[in-house]
């Protein structure tokens, strides 16, 4: 019998794989997996809060206007805000709205030009929006677009997909409060574009309705493009609107047959 | 904003784990070989029984120790993997080093003692592990390697 210790080769008992290479297929796995139960986990929260009747959603906001951190909530002025309302109920009369659906619009003083729909039917709509609105067209564009996204509820399903979002963040053991907006915003990216262009679509029959004709709907573009141009920020809120070529195209398109001398543009009153 | 940030952290993290851990282990596995090398003329066994031919006038206890700590690299690829099973090959070069260099050590002592053998070697890993540091604690692991060095009669 010899004693020896012959020379052992490498790689026996350390896998020869990568290692980084690994690490890598396995980290494009997870978020493959992320990114899909979120998308089923939005989709679902959002299909099972739009069960919720209207009259329930209404009834657990009541008064009070829903909105993220950072905007006023103060009304700007009684009597624009009633001329706003009475344009908006009757374009919501013209639009079909379910049977006991309301909607209440709010002029808020705001220098931020923004405009959205939130939970219980309430539609907020800033005075520093509505100044730069060249007239009442392209501001019932903007209530007709709100009032669609009421009506297809899509305020309580972004509210139930984020909910929804914030469950698997926790499950995660993720920072839920940091990350489950992020992964919102997201997720909504693809689906909230499609909810916009339905919007738009409804919001163009609505204007179609109520004046005989779509021109001036792309008036709140030009005044937000002014507002982008003087080199401020766009507000995050409608950085989630695509305010794309494809949809000022399609507002241009529904105007097309309107003759502007024939059909004049309605005036805004001033603040 | 804020999430963004926390992200650019741990990507930077990684990121250093991932070059220096590499490096590190580069150098060492260099260095491993080349002292395996130098100390191959010194035997080790696990056998317990020291064999006639073999048997010394002295022999005492040698003992080889070392702690390896993983890097954070190690650390996430480790926890992914573990989230689908199968061999975790960041910590196998880990603990390959650790139990070399665990031996090499051990055969640095006999050679000091003028010893050629060393027969009942034996491994003990340690996890140092801080627990009390919560989900945070960094991983690292004493190796031991102890042997009786067998001592010829003319050595010093």
């Amino acid at each position: 019998m010899t004693y020896e210790n012959p020379r052992i080769p490498e790689g026996i008992n350390v896998a020869r794989e990568s290692v980084p290479a690994e690490f890598l297929r396995l980290l494009a796995g997870l978020l493959l997996v992320v990114v899909v139960a979120a998308l089923v986990l939005h989709l679902a929260g959002g299909w099972l809060a739009r069960q919720v009747p209207f009259a329930l959603e209404r009834s657990w906001v009541g008064e009070r206007l829903l909105v993220p951190p950072g905007i006023g909530t103060d009304a700007a002025d009684a009597q624009a805000q009633e001329r706003v309302q009475a344009l908006a109920r009757e374009l919501a009369a013209g639009m079909g709205l379910p049977q006991g659906m309301t909607v209440d619009v709010h002029l808020v003083r705001e220098e931020v030009p923004n405009a959205f729909a939130t939970l219980g039917g309430h539609v907020l709509v800033t005075d520093g929006l509505y100044r730069r609105l060249p007239s009442e067209n392209a501001l019932a564009m903007v209530l007709a677009h709100e009032l669609a996204h009421i009506r297809a509820r899509d305020p309580i399903a972004a509210a139930g997909g984020g909910a929804a979002l914030t469950l698997l963040m926790l499950a995660l053991g993720g920072d839920a409060e940091a990350l489950a907006p992020q992964l919102a915003r997201l997720v909504q990216l693809g689906y909230s574009r499609q909810a916009e262009a339905r919007a738009d679509e409804a919001a163009i029959a609505a204007l179609l309705g109520h004046y005989g004709h779509a021109g001036g709907a792309a008036g709140l573009f030009e005044a937000l493009a002014d507002y982008d141009g003087a080199g401020r920020e766009l507000p995050a809120l409608l950085a989630t609107h695509p305010a794309d070529a494809a949809r000022i195209a399609r507002l241009q398109q529904a105007a097309r047959g309107w003759d502007a001398t024939r059909q004049p543009l309605v005036a805004l009153p001033a603040l | 904003m804020e999430a963004m940030l926390q992200l650019l952290v741990f990507a930077a993290l990684l990121l250093a784990g991932l070059l220096f851990g590499r490096a590190a282990e580069r150098r060492h596995y260099r260095d491993i070989v080349a002292r395996e090398e130098a100390l191959g003329d010194i035997l080790v066994f696990s056998e317990r029984r020291i064999p006639d031919f073999a048997a010394p006038p002295r022999t005492t206890l040698v003992v080889g120790s070392v702690v390896i700590a993983e890097d954070y690299f190690k650390r996430i690829a480790a926890s992914l993997k573990s989230l689908v099973g199968g061999r975790l090959t960041a910590y196998e070069s880990l603990m390959d080093r650790g139990r070399r260099e665990a031996v090499l050590r051990m055969k640095e002592e006999a050679r000091g003692l003028g010893a050629d053998m060393v027969f009942n070697v034996r491994f003990e890993t340690a996890s140092m592990n801080d627990s009390a540091g919560g989900r945070q604690a960094m991983f690292s692991a004493e190796f031991i390697a102890y042997g009786t060095a067998l001592i010829p009669s003319r050595a010093p």
